[in-house]
């Protein structure tokens, strides 16, 4: 049997499968391919230390997807890819602070942060009504330190997580910094003064590879979670740092 | 509770963890009910939001149990042409070759991966009873696909049908083993199955069945692993 009489079979049995689902094959054109825009936002810290103003940013890209009335297994379900990498600020002596593109509580952070900062709407059309509103705001804004209140959640960390490193060179070296205490990871004199956003057009920062050589090799290095510190999460650790899920 | 019932929380509860979670507020760590969250390795999710795919362990019990998560399908086509174009064909069975099996960046490749990281156990492994399977829609037919591979007990809600994709990475294991232990190695798997006509005929005819105890690997079966 010649492969592509295989591939023939493999369809056969694709549309066995599509057969099984008759009802869902019923509502034919029912979903529709989502045209939600992708953007791009510019992240950006601000450190005071000793020796003046410290600054890092980086050009992230949003795509979002909004699943149709009929989509399968969860309608309407929002899902985004992302492009970008952290925000690296050289403060000095070797020193590096980088804001990651997740933040303590949420691995999306940095797919969401824009929309979380745009005006809410209620009724129907509030989704795209937020989303709308989100993409006409172009001026820089400074994060909250918190989200607010929301249902079951409480008041939540609008800052993306921050880490440095005791050696660029090995990653299990990372360690958390608490944004509110700059201070007592860097020393005397240094504190955070902001973190902006603002809409842009310029092409999506890249480049981080160069400084952290061990990015996307973490699992030939045969580490395991014991030798992470526990605050820090690690089942998509370079992805903390880089992610290309837009092509 | 009812045990059905709580791998049906497990198969839900993969949806509300890690990226593009339904729920805000959920760890990758802890527990849900008397259900404990297996840690993830470093990078071990390498891949898998490129992939649509995600997956997590826990150990319930003394019993491992992996839930997959499923990926959203929209319903776009209007005949089975289109149907075979589709998200949920491109998501799920996509990536099957008859020289490499599945691709490991592929979801069916990625859910044999973590299969294998949590278990430490190859997925032709049979009937060593490492995990429960579990999963709802797409992630009840990779569920049921490496619970079928592995001999393990899967429960699958909605599940996708998976038999075929089951036999087909069979048959390549099954054609790699064969191909090593008698010596072939300067022929590739896919020039051995080009040239043996007809044999494989039965293995890829298309199924309806869902059955877990997709059992009939007989080439898998009498053709021990390569040393």
């Amino acid at each position: 049997m010649s492969l592509s009489n295989l591939r023939l079979k493999r369809r056969s049995f694709v549309a066995s499968a599509a057969l099984t689902f008759g009802a869902a094959l019923a509502l034919s054109g029912c979903g529709g391919a989502d045209d939600t825009p992708t953007y791009r936002y510019r992240l950006t810290l601000e450190v005071d230390t000793p020796e003046g103003l410290k600054t890092g940013s980086s050009v992230i890209e949003v795509e979002t997807d909004v699943a149709g009335d009929y989509a399968i297994a969860t309608p309407g379900r929002v899902s985004h890819e992302l492009r970008g990498e952290a925000v690296t600020v050289d403060l000095g002596d070797g020193r590096v602070l980088f804001a990651l593109l997740r933040s303590n509580s949420d691995s999306d952070w940095a797919s969401r942060v824009m929309f979380m900062l745009a005006p809410a709407y209620a009724g129907e059309g509030a989704f795209q009504n937020r989303f709308d509103a989100m993409l006409r705001k172009r001026a820089e804004m400074a994060l909250p330190r918190y989200f607010p209140r929301a249902g079951h959640l409480d008041a939540r960390s609008a800052y993306p997580m921050l880490v440095t490193f005791g050696d660029l060179s090995d990653p299990t070296s990372v360690e958390q910094v608490d944004p509110d205490d700059l201070a007592a990871t860097f020393g005397e004199g240094v504190r955070l003064e902001r973190i902006t956003v603002q809409m842009t057009d310029d092409p999506v920062t890249t480049g981080i590879e160069e400084r952290l050589g061990w990015l996307g090799k973490i699992r030939e290095m045969n580490l395991e979670r014991e030798d992470f510190p526990s605050d820090i999460p690690v089942g998509d650790f370079s992805g903390m740092f880089k992610k290309e899920t837009i092509r | 509770m009812n045990r059905e019932v709580f791998f049906s929380l497990l198969a839900l509860d993969s949806y509300n963890r890690g990226y593009g979670a339904n729920v805000d507020g959920l760890w990758e760590t802890g527990r849900i009910g008397a259900a404990k969250i297996r840690p993830f390795r470093p990078d071990e999710q390498s891949g898998w939001q490129d992939a649509g795919f995600y997956a997590i362990a826990y150990e319930w019990n003394g019993e491992t149990v992996i839930s997959y998560r499923g990926s959203n399908f929209e319903i776009v086509f209007d005949t089975i042409d289109a149907a075979l174009d589709s998200p949920l064909v491109k998501d799920i069975w996509n990536g099957w070759t008859v020289g490499a099996g599945f691709n490991q960046a592929s979801q069916a490749g990625l859910a044999i991966a973590f299969y294998e990281d949590v278990t430490k156990k190859s997925v032709f492994d049979f009937g060593n009873g490492a995990a429960t399977l579990t999963g709802h829609s797409l992630g009840g037919g990779l569920a049921g696909f490496v619970g079928a591979l592995s001999y393990n007990n899967a429960v699958g809600f909605n599940h996708m049908p998976y038999g075929l994709a089951a036999k087909s990475q069979a048959l390549f294991e099954a054609t790699r083993r064969a191909v090593s232990a008698l010596g072939l190695d300067h022929y590739t798997v896919a020039q051995v199955v080009e040239g043996i006509e007809g044999r494989f005929r039965d293995f890829v005819e298309p199924t309806r069945t869902t059955d877990i105890g997709a059992k009939s690997c007989p080439l898998l079966h009498s053709i021990p692993a390569p040393r």
